[in-house]
């Protein structure tokens, strides 16, 4: 309106989910230590934020896990986002929505958050905000799953009203081209990006895919800026945030920083036989290297072991999952005991029944049709094993 | 073990008994209460009770009265050595010695242990009578239990631990200590997870607390599920009730807004459907009014034609009415003198048959009054007169005189010569003088006088008859009857010509006539008459013209009279509506201008109304029915309270943190279901390895059983040669199972569903085949003793049951029978026969002892 456009230069990050409980994550230890680099997380964003002199921050939906996270951890949250040397912009989410009961309308929450955290503004209702030269249009969620498209007042606001500078759209929700790709993290809101008039903004800044995403040119998943689960495929990136320079009518420049602290992987291997195992361990060291406690690993097995190796295999998963915060073991691997196993069970002239019991459990063990039974059978040939090496 | 001699002293009825028994068979023969059962009950006693038993073990065995205590002593081999077995039964003072062929001698406990060793049987302590009759329950036949079946007894009591080890030695297979060690550590641990019944998750074990911790960890998600879905929920009413009251917000004034428009448009509407009738009315009044000046003056004008018109044709229907009438009245005139002279001629006629019928009628009064009756009679009369001068006439005497010379007097009467005469009367002949006199007497004497008078009489009535018609005779009365009678007719024809008219009448008749002229003449009136009808019905067509021509004119007239009528009535209403309509509003045409300003009116509301009801379809309202400002006010007050209640609900739910403990539970319950999974595998693992053990067990006791079930169809070969298939399993929990006999019939029949004989024999036979497959463990000989035990096989069959036990001692079975039937005995081949009470001190040695099995 007035005096020369400016670049606006902001961060934009999403899906914080402070107050996940890692409730699959058996060791207390490792939940604490999963929740608190969460927080950690935050403080590296201020850092950035400060090296960066970026105008301000907005976080695109779920900067908690739930509508109502414990308090100790919201005061932590709120702590560090205290810490960030710039406006905060903050939408709720599907995670942690903003209908009646949600902690937005507690006053404890809104009482903490103006003392340690100032620069927080919680964005409730559908209309703009100029900022720093900037104008946010938000898209807050109400409740869990909206009945409309949260972009929706968009298609009828009055642009000629709105103040000049750069224009954000900030929504969270699934776009319908990516809905599919997750339906474990995609929420059902639904955002209909095709919907919006040409040109109504510059820069669509998009919460709720926890991977990085570019959607359209001017619109982005930024993801999270802590990984928070298992990369299902090879290009899904996580642990970083959006530094996002924007002018009017221009495309915007959007850089990726690097944010995470923990590192998930996947490792899926079929196992041939009881050489493999060391193949298998060989990989997942390359992994880890040297590290202990800073990683979480998805190990997705299958093929066929002998009794010892499916021994060996069990020890040395028990080993493995000491030096990483959460090891996720899917595993089909089969069991099959080899003959040099059972030649020692069956070879036992003196002991009939025994060597008769083997015989037939052996048998039970190779049928197609009944797995469970099949995997019944293996089960009772290696307590026979053992049974019969103790006697030993 | 081969029992050798038994004596007993002071056992209930026996006070001195001893019997050898054979190595073979050795039969008891004895009749009941001989004592045969209380020597099977001895030798049973002497193994297995303990001297000291007391109670009623030890009552039954003494004698009644008591005499001493009662001794059994035994004498067998076992384990390569002949033993002297002496039990005293005297409760605690009992005595108990075991000596063997060396002179070794074994007293109380340890001659009791040892004689369990020999036996392979433990004494019964404490006298339990039951258990007692248990031991040895494959080899001692008790009286009655013949038809048990041996497999069902308990295995302890048949000795099948040692019956499997010497099936093992013939099968060479056995279970070693290890298979034992294994089997049994896996039974226990299967039984930390199991109940004794087989069921998964024995109450206690670490499997059911993981079941139940399971359970609990399912029913708390499931609770938290269900505080999540009351919460998604109130999320959903309170997004729905913010969003109705959204709506509602916005509809309130446009549905106000839109009542008002309404209500001014039902007024308007009410206006002018009053209106527009009147107004039409005026309108059609108008145009009526128009209609009735156009056609109203030509009718009038085409009236007071007519009325002109009918005059004229009033006096032509009138000179045609007054010919016509003329012509008709001269017709009558004619008709009545034609009349006139048709009655004139009549009354003549009848004047004439008048005349005529006076005269008959005075003819016939002139005539006597005969009817034919009263000819009849005359008749009658005369006949009868006939008849009676005939028959005297018929009954008269010729009387002739032809020569006389006297005087002959005839009643007097001179008769003279010549004279002839008839006689109808009594006459007298009489000469002059006298002397001469004839009576004569025609018809015999009094009847001709008699028929003279009845002629006389009848001549007399005729003759009154005739005076009194004063006619001559017969005849005259017929002729005058005749004349009478045709002159009546006559007149009878006559009067009815004259008929009912009477000539009075018609002079009336006629004096009512106008007169004819007098040259009238009815021919000629007739001709005059003739002539004038066809005058007259010109005349009357011409009448009838006339009339139908005024008839029509005077229709036509009131016709045209009534429409005027009509119409001026008309054109009357007419002008009074539209005076109406210009007093209400000053006149039609600003009446019209009136009623076009309410429509224009009512138009520009209706329009305004679409533009609001569009205005409310944008805000969501579709259908506008009975929705009113109040019933939207009524959904706004209940939306209100939708909200306020959920989010009452979400608010006091909010600080729960639903999801974290969504999640914790769903974590917990995989955890429990993983733990539950490991402990089920561990369990079924352990029991599929126990069902594994146990089958295999069964197979390998599957050879077990086929040295028994051999020798068992050896003995029942016996009996039949048909081929026979015996069915004997082997189930390690249950011992021996599944006896059956299946003959050539092809049918398996289980034991119990065999006849009571087929029972006994096939349970001797599966007894002595026990003994067989055990003796080698007990010396190469084992006793089996039958107490009455063939009592239902049929005595056809006790040979067969002869050889049989005949092969029983060929293969080291010591066989003692005893029967109280002689015949038994006698169908039997045994080594040894003893008969109750002992008769010789010495047993019969009937065969040679058998060469050692």
């Amino acid at each position: 309106m007035f005096g020369v456009l400016r670049l606006v230069r902001f961060l934009h990050t999403a899906d914080w989910q402070i107050g996940k409980p890692y409730a699959r994550v058996v060791d207390p230890d490792h939940r604490a230590r999963l929740k608190q680099v969460r927080i950690a997380v935050i403080q590296r964003m201020a850092l950035f934020v400060q090296r960066q002199q970026l105008d301000f921050v907005l976080v695109a939906g779920d900067l908690f896990d739930s509508p109502a996270p414990a308090r100790s951890e919201v005061a932590q949250a709120l702590s560090a986002i205290g810490q960030i040397p710039a406006p905060v912009l903050v939408i709720p989410g599907n995670h942690d929505h903003g209908g009646p009961g949600s902690l937005w309308h507690q006053g404890w929450f809104q009482e903490l958050s103006a003392d340690v955290a100032p620069n927080l503004q919680i964005l409730l209702e559908r209309q703009p905000v100029s900022l720093c030269g900037a104008v946010v249009l938000p898209c807050p969620l109400m409740r869990q799953t909206a009945v409309e498209d949260p972009l929706s007042w968009l298609t009828q606001l009055n642009t000629s009203e709105l103040p000049d500078g750069p224009r954000i759209v900030l929504a969270h929700g699934s776009v319908q081209s990516f809905a599919a790709l997750d339906s474990q993290e995609a929420s059902s809101n639904q955002l209909s990006l095709e919907q919006l008039p040409q040109g109504l903004c510059d820069y669509i800044a998009l919460g709720d895919w926890h991977g990085l995403k570019q959607v359209s040119a001017n619109a982005w998943y930024c993801g999270c800026p802590e990984q928070d689960r298992f990369p299902r495929t090879a290009d899904y990136a996580s642990s970083q945030v959006l530094l996002v320079e924007l002018e009017r009518g221009c495309s915007p420049a959007v850089s990726i920083e690097p944010t995470g602290a923990l590192q998930w992987h996947h490792i899926t291997m079929r196992l041939q036989g009881d050489a493999d195992l060391e193949l298998l361990e060989r990989q997942v060291q390359q992994h880890l290297g040297q590290r202990s406690g800073e990683d979480l690993l998805l190990l997705e097995l299958d093929g066929q072991l002998s009794l010892t190796g499916a021994a060996r295999l069990e020890a040395w998963l028990t080993s493995l999952s000491s030096r990483l915060l959460r090891l996720k073991h899917r595993q089909r691997v089969r069991t099959l005991p080899s003959d040099a196993e059972l030649a020692p069970l069956l070879d036992r002239p003196g002991d009939p029944l025994f060597a008769r019991v083997v015989s037939s459990l052996k048998e039970q063990s190779l049928q197609q049709d009944n797995a469970e039974e099949s995997r019944l059978a293996v089960l009772a040939l290696r307590e026979l094993q053992l049974l019969a090496s103790q006697e030993i | 073990m081969q029992l050798l001699q038994i004596t007993l002293e002071h056992v209930r009825l026996h006070r001195q008994l001893n019997l050898p028994l054979a190595s073979g068979i050795t039969v008891l023969e004895g009749a009941n209460e001989s004592g045969k059962s209380t020597l099977a009950e001895a030798i049973h006693r002497a193994l297995f009770l303990p001297a000291r038993t007391a109670g009623a073990a030890l009552n039954q065995l003494r004698t009644r009265p008591f005499e001493a205590d009662p001794t059994i002593s035994l004498q067998f081999s076992a384990d390569g050595n002949t033993y002297q077995l002496r039990k005293t039964f005297a409760g605690s003072r009992g005595s108990v010695s075991l000596s063997d062929a060396a002179g070794n001698v074994l007293e109380g406990e340890r001659a009791e242990e040892r004689l369990a060793q020999l036996v392979g049987a433990s004494a019964v302590r404490g006298g339990n009578l039951g258990r007692l009759r248990e031991r040895w329950a494959h080899l001692w036949v008790w009286q009655g239990q013949a038809g048990v079946d041996p497999l069902s007894l308990a295995p302890a009591t048949i000795d099948q631990e040692r019956l499997l080890q010497q099936l093992q030695h013939q099968a060479q297979t056995i279970q070693s200590g290890f298979d034992q060690q294994i089997q049994q550590a896996i039974r226990q641990r299967w039984s930390l997870s199991y109940t004794d019944g087989g069921r998964e998750g024995r109450a206690g074990s670490e499997l059911d607390r993981a079941l139940k911790a399971e359970a609990k960890a399912a029913e708390n998600l499931s609770q938290l599920e269900q505080d999540e879905q009351a919460q998604q929920q109130a999320q959903r009413d309170f997004a729905e009730a913010s969003s109705a009251l959204q709506a509602l917000d916005a509809q309130l004034p446009l549905l106000k807004q839109r009542q008002q428009l309404q209500d001014q448009q039902q007024r308007v509407q009410e206006q002018l459907s009053q209106w527009q009738p009147v107004l039409q009315r005026g309108e059609q009044a108008a145009e009526h009014l128009q209609k009735l000046w156009q056609s109203l003056a030509p009718a009038q004008a085409q009236l007071e034609a007519l009325q002109q018109r009918l005059p004229e044709t009033e006096l032509s229907f009138k000179a045609a009415s007054e010919a016509l009438d003329q012509a008709i009245a001269q017709a009558e005139t004619l008709q009545q003198w034609m009349r006139f002279l048709q009655l004139q001629q009549q009354a003549d006629q009848l004047q004439a048959l008048a005349i005529r019928s006076a005269e008959l009628k005075q003819r016939a009064e002139q005539l006597p009054a005969l009817e034919p009756a009263d000819l009849e009679s005359l008749q009658q009369l005369e006949r009868s007169r006939q008849d009676a001068a005939v028959a005297l006439a018929c009954l008269s005497t010729g009387l002739e005189l032809t020569a006389t010379d006297q005087a002959l007097l005839l009643n007097d009467q001179p008769l003279r010569a010549g004279d002839a005469l008839d006689l109808d009367q009594d006459a007298e002949l009489r000469s002059a003088s006298g002397g001469f006199v004839l009576q004569i007497r025609p018809g015999g004497a009094g009847r001709l006088n008699q028929l003279r008078q009845t002629k006389a009489l009848l001549d007399q009535q005729l003759s009154a008859a005739l005076q009194r018609w004063n006619l001559p005779d017969v005849k005259a009365a017929k002729a005058s009857e005749r004349e009478r009678r045709e002159l009546i007719a006559e007149w009878r024809q006559l009067r009815s010509q004259q008929g009912a008219i009477a000539v009075d009448q018609l002079r009336q008749q006629i004096a009512a006539l106008p007169e004819p002229p007098k040259d009238a003449d009815l021919s000629q009136l007739r001709e005059q008459l003739d002539a004038l009808v066809p005058q007259g019905k010109a005349l009357r067509l011409q009448r009838n013209q006339a009339e139908a021509d005024l008839s029509q004119q005077r229709q036509q007239l009131e016709q045209l009279q009534a429409s005027c009528q009509s119409d001026l009535q008309h054109q009357t209403r007419a002008q009074t509506v539209l005076e109406e309509v210009q007093q209400s509003h000053g006149g039609l045409e600003s009446f019209r201008q009136q009623v076009s300003r309410l429509q224009q009116e009512l138009k520009q509301g209706q329009q305004q109304l679409q533009r609001l009801d569009e205005q409310l379809q944008r805000q969501g309202v579709h259908r506008l029915d009975g929705v009113s400002p109040v019933a939207v006010q009524h959904q706004r007050d209940q939306w209100l309270q939708q909200r306020a209640a959920s989010r009452a609900l979400l608010e006091s739910q909010g600080e729960r943190g639903l999801q974290e403990q969504l999640e914790m539970a769903r974590a917990d319950l995989e955890d429990c279901a993983s733990q539950r999974q490991s402990l089920q595998d561990e369990a079924r693992m352990l029991n599929l390895l126990l069902q594994t053990f146990e089958q295999e067990q069964a197979q390998l006791s599957e050879s077990y059983s086929a040295p028994l079930a051999d020798s068992l169809e050896a003995y029942l070969r016996c009996f039949t040669k048909a081929p026979s298939r015996l069915g004997l399993r082997f189930d390690p929990r249950q011992g021996f199972v599944d006896l059956d006999w299946q003959r050539e019939s092809g049918v398996a029949w289980g034991f119990d569903d065999l006849s009571g004989g087929t029972r006994e024999l096939l349970a001797a036979a599966v007894r002595m085949a026990m003994a067989e497959v055990l003796a080698p463990a007990y010396d190469g000989v084992l006793p089996v003793l039958f107490d009455d035990a063939f009592t239902n096989v049929d005595p056809s069959r006790w040979s067969a049951l002869n050889a049989m036990f005949q092969r029983a001692r060929e293969r080291g079975v010591q066989v003692l029978l005893l029967s109280c039937d002689p015949n038994f005995s006698a169908a039997i081949q045994p080594d040894v026969l003893h008969q109750l009470p002992l008769r010789t001190a010495s047993p019969t040695a009937l065969h040679r002892r058998r060469s050692a099995a």
